[in-house]
């Protein structure tokens, strides 16, 4: 002790550094045992003292200098220790260079995906370049954070991998000579595919009648240039009435769905996508026509879209209510079907030479004349450059150089060593990280950062240019860049994978309801993803329209197709189109709170979770996590026989004093929306008989009746909420959590934006022009 | 490290973990020659198992079959049920059962931390077996099992694709391929190390850890492509139809009754002819209606039965079905004699969840039965410690690890073993 008093004179000039090594000890002693590496209470470690970031210093000072840590029942410091430690945290988390986690940034799944698609000039048809690459682990942050973003050797050989499956796609020429458009035709009865069962091969016709796609083998093999293709299909609705009880499609005319499909390895899946449905007229041929992109190697495929999903158990179902004699079987099926008379593939449409892959990467319109060396070493350079993102030095390229010519001498083929070339570019780290020095980001930094952030792709040409003359720097050409940019509709990306992220709306579908059962209209209409087109529609409105971000506390609009209004119990003209809708006054719905997306979420399919609504709320939304509950706490046993209300048992559970502090903010919150069910559509009680449900309570002191009620007083906390907000945005566009400095820059940001109603555009660019943006 | 002396958690976690390459811990395996072939099999399923069910009543040898138990009675003797075990650190419900195999809170582990159970098995072994471990999921789900660099790692779900994975010889011009791909893939690593190292001279403090995070994956990723290349110029085993026909026959993802066997009889052969030594199988969490007699609600809402005697009894139906699969995979383990014993003899069959009681989501008292292994089995075992406290599961799996060959103490924080019990 004596040792660390002696050195508080010259405290102001103590370098982190040195704060570390006095810190570290006294997390060793008083906070690892219940912090480290065996317990992980509140979910907090602090056993490695460089993996500790800005926002949980932030919290450490807190704890220290206001004597909360440790637990009284704990061995104490002494009071002069704990001022001292105080002081240097309060000094750590101020200090950007201790307080910043790692700037090199791994490129998370998406991202690869989309800058692999731009550097090869992939369309973003069938391949996904990400398509074997690990999921991204991440807990408790944004995909985009750089700590959590970890490499393996398991993941650093799929990168491997895949760069050169990638390369493949896209240089895919056997031959240098543009081809000619063709037209080829297909036998229909040599299709294979869908259930050979509920198939009947005609000598020049196939009729379909179960499920599952039919296709020819043969047209992968005449696809050998990528490019559109035009499919000519005869086809025809057949055999509705062969049974004395109808058989779907029990209205409407029978359909077949077009689409396309590339296979992967053995034992991989193919990637498959559905292009377009068509009408048929009963017995009657028709010709359709449809224009789709191919990849080299893909193919088309039609399916019988809205017949028996399974036959067998339509006919089984059919002989038990005796509507069928016993001797029909499953086995000579002949219910509906689609019959198919022809089948040709026109193509390559308009085609495009060489093709757009091959200008992208080798970035000519011409193909390149592979013999000349200093062809190649420019060739080399721009794709490393392009590859990197950044200007490259010469010493960089000389290990390519080589390896391109080892390549060349093994397979004589500079096209096939270009590709190997390539593929190792794409598993560097420069390839794979983004990287950010400490401080003010220098052009290509904030160029990266920009385009990350918005389009979660690489820079383009333009933005490219701008940092290297370094204009880019210049606040009217920054400004005039982040407009571009947001205007671009690549900012969708940042729209669905912040919103998905910052909202929880991944977490849709990991805890579905019964598919029978009183939730199976969650089965219907599309409902799951009507619910997530809502949200993200309503995001996306708040944002390109620059209305108040209060709009997602409470407001008097949602956007609603047919599916939604129908659950809502809202009038509604229209189809599977989504359209805004203006809402009665004192509607139950209103601002995120009365979406489906959010009310579903945050229930686990059998029942809702009223504790998890409220813990959702303070968290997501307002951005004031309650802490985890003690560790020993039970869970609540549900009863589903009794009359034990969910409400009746948090006030029980309310009354342990351990529990009540946190509980009185969250379970309010959470009973008021007890009136959404477990995906989102109104009840007024549990049971038929049970009684009402009552939404009243009482949050910070105010009591309300109705959650319109409630949500009038989360708007009131609007300010709140933008801090919140904007702090989630720095979050996710600097890849990492928080230090003091950046929460004072939020807070200015959210004090500048009370004047224009907290409007969301222009929060945005706020943010965007700031430090939070521009620095590291 | 002294290979002779037993490494401490600490050394062991570093080992297993991203500071050291993969030569799969051998430092670690201190005996030359290991006395038996021994191998491990894990059985999960996603939403625990209703302990009323599933515990028997009264403890010891003799113990009376609790409802769900009745098809394992015929291994009496050859399996222990464990009651009052579980992972004193885990509290999160659902994501428990991703914690089973390690007992480590997944969301705050660094990379190495969470290295599950199975894969410090697989680690040591490396490619000792064709496929360091295989993992096998039935009606989808997450598993269990994380790396020792933190990757949680991917399952088959289709027994077709896993008897070609193990059984089936690749043509000849795709063995060259990939032959040339895996001898392509080392010089590609070697180049990007020099692409790294350069970057290495100009990074502040943090950001060499991030680094170094990456040169680690590239010296590890070349002892993998090692195994691999060692691996691809030995021919498959192969299996006659008589013993085991792939078939063609369709099935659904819920058709528990086909996936069951099928893919357990498939374990058996990876284990019978050394094409694997680690294999975990888990039964997913889901909320669909797995296509067995008796079920007609969705999995996830079963679970939650508010204990409507209708939910319990279909509950039990797929209870009854996951330990009647485990009897009678360790009843096909017993059957071949392998040399002086049966293939059981050097096999520990586990079967557990990460969750116990899922109507209340509790991790507390977790469903656990070990069988086989040559080790000595209890019945019915109470474990809970004189303290009042359950027994961290940990230790059972410090004691199967130690049973497995490898020196250790204690594994992800065990606070003893069940050596005394078992052994």
């Amino acid at each position: 002790m004596k040792s660390l008093l002696a050195l508080l004179p010259t405290l102001p000039f103590v370098q982190a550094e040195e704060s570390f090594a006095l810190v570290k000890p006294f997390l060793t002693t008083y906070c690892v045992e219940c912090h480290g590496p065996n317990k992980q209470k509140g979910e907090v470690r602090l056993d490695d003292i460089h993996a500790i970031d800005g926002a949980l210093w932030a919290n450490i000072y807190d704890q220290i200098q206001h004597s909360e840590m440790p637990p009284e029942d704990e061995k104490q410091p002494s009071q002069e220790k704990r001022a001292l430690i105080a002081k240097l945290v309060d000094q750590i988390s101020r200090d950007d260079s201790f307080s910043i986690s790692t700037g090199y940034r791994r490129l998370n799944r998406s991202e690869y995906s989309n800058t692999v698609r731009e550097l090869l000039g992939l369309k973003s048809e069938l391949y996904d370049p990400a398509a074997r690459i690990f999921e991204d682990e991440i807990d408790h942050a944004f995909d985009t954070n750089a700590h959590e973003l970890v490499i393996s050797n398991e993941l650093l050989l799929e990168y491997l991998d895949s760069a050169e499956r990638s390369l493949r796609t896209a240089l895919y020429l056997d031959s240098f000579d543009p081809p000619s458009t063709k037209t080829t035709s297909f036998n229909p009865s040599k299709f294979k595919g869908g259930n050979q069962r509920y198939t009947t091969y005609k000598k020049k016709s196939v009729v379909f009648r179960g499920p599952g796609t039919l296709f020819s083998k043969e047209a992968s093999q005449k696809i050998t240039v990528a490019g559109n293709y035009r499919i000519t299909v005869s086809a025809a609705g057949v055999d509705r009435d062969n049974y004395p009880i109808k058989m779907p499609p029990i209205s409407g005319p029978i359909k077949v769905s077009v689409g396309s499909r590339l296979d992967g390895r053995i034992g991989e899946e193919s990637n498959s996508r559905h292009i377009k449905t068509f009408d048929l007229k009963d017995e009657e041929f028709e010709t359709i026509e449809i224009e789709m992109w191919l990849e080299k190697g893909a193919y088309p495929w039609v399916r019988f879209a809205n017949g028996a999903g399974k036959p067998a158990a339509t006919i089984r179902s059919g002989i038990r209510r005796k509507k069928l004699k016993p001797s029909e079987t499953p086995k000579n099926y002949r219910g509906p079907g689609v019959e198919i008379a022809s089948f040709t593939i026109e193509g390559p449409l308009d085609l495009e030479w060489p093709p757009a892959t091959y200008k992208t990467i080798f970035h000519t319109d011409e193909i390149p004349d592979f013999d000349k060396a200093k062809v190649r070493a420019d060739l080399i350079k721009k794709f490393v450059t392009r590859a990197y993102r950044r200007p490259v030095k010469e010493a960089e390229l000389q290990d390519y150089q080589i390896y391109l010519n080892q390549q060349h001498r093994k397979t004589e083929s500079w096209h096939e060593a270009f590709i190997k070339t390539f593929a190792a570019v794409m598993s560097s780290p420069d390839f794979l990280y983004i990287k950010e020095p400490i401080g003010e980001l220098p052009p290509f930094a904030l160029a990266n950062r920009l385009s990350y952030f918005l389009w979660s792709a690489m820079p383009d040409l333009e933005l490219f240019k701008l940092a290297y003359t370094e204009d880019l720097l210049k606040p009217e050409v920054y400004a005039a860049q982040i407009d571009r940019l947001i205007e671009d509709p690549r900012s969708s990306e940042f729209v669905n994978r912040f919103a998905t992220q910052w909202l929880s709306l991944d977490v849709l579908g990991t805890m579905r309801p019964g598919t029978k059962g009183p939730y199976k209209a969650y089965y219907k209409g599309r409902y799951e993803s009507a619910i997530r087109t809502e949200t993200l529609t309503y995001f996306r409105h708040i944002l390109f329209e620059n209305q108040p971000i209060g709009d997602f506390l409470d407001s008097d609009y949602t956007f609603l197709n047919n599916t939604l209004a129908q659950a809502y119990d809202i009038p509604f003209k229209g189809d599977a189109a989504f359209k805004k809708v203006t809402l009665p006054e004192d509607s139950i719905r209103g601002g995120l709170l009365g979406h489906g997306s959010i009310l579903s979420l945050t229930s686990n399919g059998v029942e809702t979770l009223p504790v998890t609504r409220g813990h959702w709320v303070l968290d997501e939304l307002l951005g004031i996590p309650p802490p985890p509950p003690p560790e020993e706490v039970p869970a609540l046993v549900p009863d589903l026989t009794g009359v034990d209300t969910p409400r009746a048992q948090l006030v029980r559970h309310r009354e342990d004093p351990s529990c009540f502090e946190c509980h009185k903010q969250m379970d309010p919150i959470g009973l008021a929306l007890e009136n959404f069910d477990v995906i989102g559509r109104y009840r007024e009680k549990y049971e038929k008989r049970g009684p009402k449900i009552d939404p009243a309570g009482e949050i910070k002191g105010r009591t309300f009746k109705t959650l319109p009620e409630l949500r009038k007083l989360l708007r009131a906390r609007e300010h709140e909420f933008a801090i919140s907000l904007t702090s989630k945005i720095a979050e996710y566009a600097k890849g990492r959590k928080l230090n003091r400095n950046d929460l004072e820059l939020v807070d200015q940001i959210a004090t500048q934006s009370k004047a224009d109603n907290y409007r969301f555009k222009s929060l945005l660019r706020r943010i965007l022009m700031s430090k939070l943006m521009r620095n590291r | 490290m002294n290979p002779r002396s037993s490494p401490s958690r600490r050394q062991f976690l570093k080992g297993a973990g991203v500071t050291i390459a993969l030569p799969f811990l051998e430092s670690l395996s201190a005996a030359p020659a290991r006395p038996a072939t021994k191998r491990m099999v894990f059985v999960s399923t996603g939403l625990g198992m209703n302990p009323s069910t599933f515990f028997p009543r009264n403890f010891g040898t003799d113990f009376a079959p609790s409802p769900v138990l009745p098809s394992l009675m015929k291994h009496r003797g050859d399996f222990t049920v464990f009651s009052h075990m579980d992972h004193p650190n885990i509290f999160n419900k659902h994501r428990g059962i991703q914690s089973l195999l390690n007992g480590v809170l997944n969301t705050n582990a660094k990379p190495g931390e969470n290295v599950s159970v199975d894969q410090v098995a697989a680690a040591h072994l490396g490619y000792t077996t064709r496929f360091p471990s295989l993992h096998i999921s039935l009606g989808a789900g997450h598993n269990a099992s994380f790396t020792p660099s933190g990757i949680q790692l991917r399952q088959e779900s289709s027994p077709q694709d896993l008897f070609k994975k193990l059984f089936v010889r690749d043509s000849a011009a795709a063995q060259k391929a990939r032959a040339l791909e895996l001898e392509e893939q080392g010089s590609v690593l070697d180049l990007i190390r020099a692409q790294a190292r350069r970057l290495e001279r100009s990074v502040s403090r943090t950001d060499k850890e991030k680094l170094e995070e990456y040169l680690t994956a590239i010296r590890e990723a070349e002892d993998r492509l090692q195994g691999m290349r060692k691996w691809q110029k030995i021919e498959k085993p192969k299996i006659a139809k008589d013993v085991y026909d792939p078939g063609e026959r369709g099935h659904g993802s819920l058709d528990y009754d086909f996936l069951g066997p099928n893919s357990f009889d498939l374990i058996a052969l990876a284990l019978q002819s050394d094409s694997s030594r680690i294999v975990t199988v888990n039964f997913g969490m889901h909320n669909r209606v797995i296509e067995l007699d008796g079920v007609s609600s969705g999995y996830h809402s079963l679970s939650h039965h508010g204990r409507r005697e209708d939910k319990v009894r279909q509950l039990q139906v797929i209870e009854s079905f996951y330990i009647e699969q485990f009897s009678r995979f360790i009843g096909k383990l017993k059957s071949p004699a392998s040399g002086s014993g049966s293939l059981l003899d050097d096999t520990m069959v586990f079967f557990g969840s990460g969750i116990s009681d899922a109507s209340r989501h509790s991790n507390r008292n977790l469903p656990v039965i070990l069988a086989g292994g040559g080790l000595k089995h209890k019945g019915h075992f109470n474990a809970q410690q004189p303290n009042g406290r359950q027994t961290p599961l940990n230790n059972l799996f410090t004691t199967m690890l130690q049973n497995f060959g490898i020196k250790t103490k204690s594994f992800n924080g065990a606070s003893g073993d069940l050596n005394h019990i078992l052994t």
